[in-house]
C-alpha cells in the first residue's frame, strides 16, 4: 500500500520527469533516423552519379540536407 | 582491406551535385508515400486494436466481438492526413497448436515484410511460456538472415497494464487533464512482470539481438560488443538491465546512451486507456525501423493521438466500483460524482 503523501510527491516527480524525458527521447530518436535514412540515400546516389562505390564526407550530407530543408 | 575512397563534396560539380540532390529527393518522397506497414501479434482480447488506435491514430472498433481469425489479416486505411495504413492483425502464435509449413511460411514472410512489428501480451497473462516456444518453432524455419530481421524488429508490449490492480494507480490531476502514474509498490509490480516476459521472450534472442541508439559525439566507448561510429552506437547482443548496469557503472558519463540502448529491448508495461509508457513505446518503435521506413512513419506522427495525459472527464469513467452505504441506503463513493 501507499505509505503516505511523500511517497505519492516522489511517484508523481519521478514519473513527469520519465515522461518529459521520453517525449525529448522520441524526438530525437526520429531525427537520428531521418538523418542516418537521409546519409544512406545520399551514399547510394553518389556511387550512381560518380560510378563508384565510395565513402562520402559529413559535407557531402549537410549540404544535401540543408538543401532538401530549404526545398 | 582496401579502404573506401571518402568523396568530399569538393570533389563533385555542381550538375553532379544537383543529381544526387534531385535523386535523394525522389527515393524519399517515393518511400514515404508508401503505406506504412505494421504487424501486429497477440491472442484475442489482449488489446491490441485499442493500442493500434492511440498509437497511430486510427479508429479500430474495439472490445472482443471479433471471431478468432487463424490467417493473418490485412487492413488498410487511412490516417488522418491521407497516408495509407497497413496493419496485419496476427492471429496468436498460441492460439494454434498445430501450425501447418504453409501457415508457418505465410506468417514469417508478413513479419518480413512489415515495417513495425508489435508483440502484445496481456500483462495478466501467464502462458507466455506457449507463445515463445512457437514463435522459437517459427523462427526455425527461417533463413539466419530472416531469423535475425525479424527478431530485430520485434517490440514486446505488456497491454493493459491498467488492470494489474492492486497496488493502485495514482492519477496526477493538473486542471482538466491529468497522467496516471503507478503507485510504488505497483511499479514494483510491473518491473517484476516485466522482467519474467523479458527473460521469456528477449533473452532466449541474445544471439540474434542489437541495440542502437544515437551518438551525440561524445560518446567513444569500444569493446568486443560495444560500437560506435559518427551517428550511432551499437551493441551486439541482448543489451539487458544487468548489461546496463555494467557499462553505466564503468562509464557513468554515457549513463544516458546506456540508458537509450536500454530502451531496445525492454517488454514495456503500456495501458492504451491510461495512455501508460506509450511516448516509451514509441521510441522503442522507432530504434527498430529500417533504413527507410522512418519516412513512412514520419508521415503518420502527426496523426498520434496524444501519447500522454487524460482528460478529467475520461478518467472519472475508469473507476470500477462505487461504495452503497448499505445503512443509509446512500452512495458513500461514487468517482463519477466527486466533485474536483
Amino acid at each position: 500500500m501507499i505509505e503516505d503523501d511523500d511517497d505519492i510527491t516522489r511517484a508523481v516527480e519521478a514519473r513527469r520527469r520519465e515522461d518529459t524525458e521520453y517525449v525529448a527521447r522520441l524526438d530525437d530518436a526520429v531525427q537520428h533516423r531521418d538523418e542516418t535514412a537521409i546519409e544512406h540515400l545520399v551514399r547510394n546516389a553518389v556511387a550512381r552519379v560518380v560510378g563508384r562505390v565510395a565513402d562520402v564526407g559529413f559535407d557531402v550530407v549537410r549540404n544535401i540536407w540543408n538543401w532538401l530543408v530549404s526545398h | 582491406m582496401a579502404r573506401t575512397e571518402l568523396i568530399s563534396v569538393d570533389a563533385l560539380d555542381e550538375h553532379q551535385l544537383d543529381r544526387v540532390r534531385q535523386s535523394v529527393r525522389r527515393e524519399r518522397d517515393t518511400e514515404a508515400n508508401k503505406a506504412l506497414s505494421v504487424a501486429i501479434m497477440g491472442q484475442s482480447g489482449v488489446g491490441k486494436s485499442s493500442l493500434l488506435n492511440v498509437l497511430f491514430g486510427t479508429h479500430f472498433p474495439v472490445g472482443d466481438v471479433k471471431p478468432a481469425t487463424r490467417e493473418p489479416q490485412a487492413i488498410s486505411v487511412p490516417s488522418n492526413s491521407g497516408h495509407t495504413l497497413t496493419f496485419w492483425d496476427m492471429p496468436g502464435l498460441g492460439d494454434s497448436e498445430d501450425l501447418d509449413a504453409g501457415y508457418r511460411a505465410m506468417y514469417l514472410e508478413k513479419l518480413a515484410e512489415c515495417d513495425v512489428v508489435i508483440w502484445a501480451m496481456h500483462a495478466d497473462s501467464r502462458c507466455t511460456d506457449r507463445e515463445a516456444r512457437h514463435l522459437r518453432r517459427l523462427l526455425d524455419d527461417a533463413d539466419p538472415g530472416a531469423r535475425r530481421r525479424i527478431v530485430g524488429k520485434v517490440t514486446h508490449v505488456l497491454t493493459k497494464a491498467d488492470l494489474l490492480t492492486p497496488p493502485p494507480w495514482i492519477f496526477d490531476m493538473r486542471g482538466e487533464r491529468g497522467s496516471f502514474v503507478p503507485s510504488r509498490p505497483l511499479a514494483g509490480r510491473m518491473e517484476v512482470k516485466a522482467a519474467h516476459f523479458e527473460q521469456m521472450v528477449v533473452e532466449p534472442w541474445g544471439d540474434l539481438l542489437s541495440a542502437h541508439t544515437y551518438n551525440n559525439g561524445e560518446f567513444a566507448v569500444r569493446d568486443d560488443r560495444l560500437g560506435f561510429d559518427r551517428q550511432t552506437v551499437t551493441y551486439r547482443g541482448h543489451f539487458s538491465r544487468e548489461v546496463c548496469e555494467r557499462y553505466t557503472a564503468a562509464h557513468p558519463e554515457h549513463a544516458d546512451v546506456f540508458s537509450r540502448l536500454r530502451d531496445n529491448h525492454r517488454v514495456l508495461p503500456c495501458s492504451a486507456l491510461f495512455r501508460f509508457n506509450l511516448a516509451a513505446l514509441m521510441v522503442n518503435v522507432v530504434n527498430k525501423l529500417g533504413p527507410t521506413a522512418i519516412f513512412r512513419f514520419q508521415r503518420v506522427l502527426d496523426d498520434v493521438a496524444e501519447l500522454a495525459g487524460v482528460p478529467v472527464s475520461a478518467m472519472r469513467e475508469y473507476g470500477n466500483f462505487l461504495v452503497w452505504d448499505g445503512i443509509r441506503g446512500t452512495r458513500a463513493f461514487d468517482l463519477s460524482q466527486l466533485p474536483f
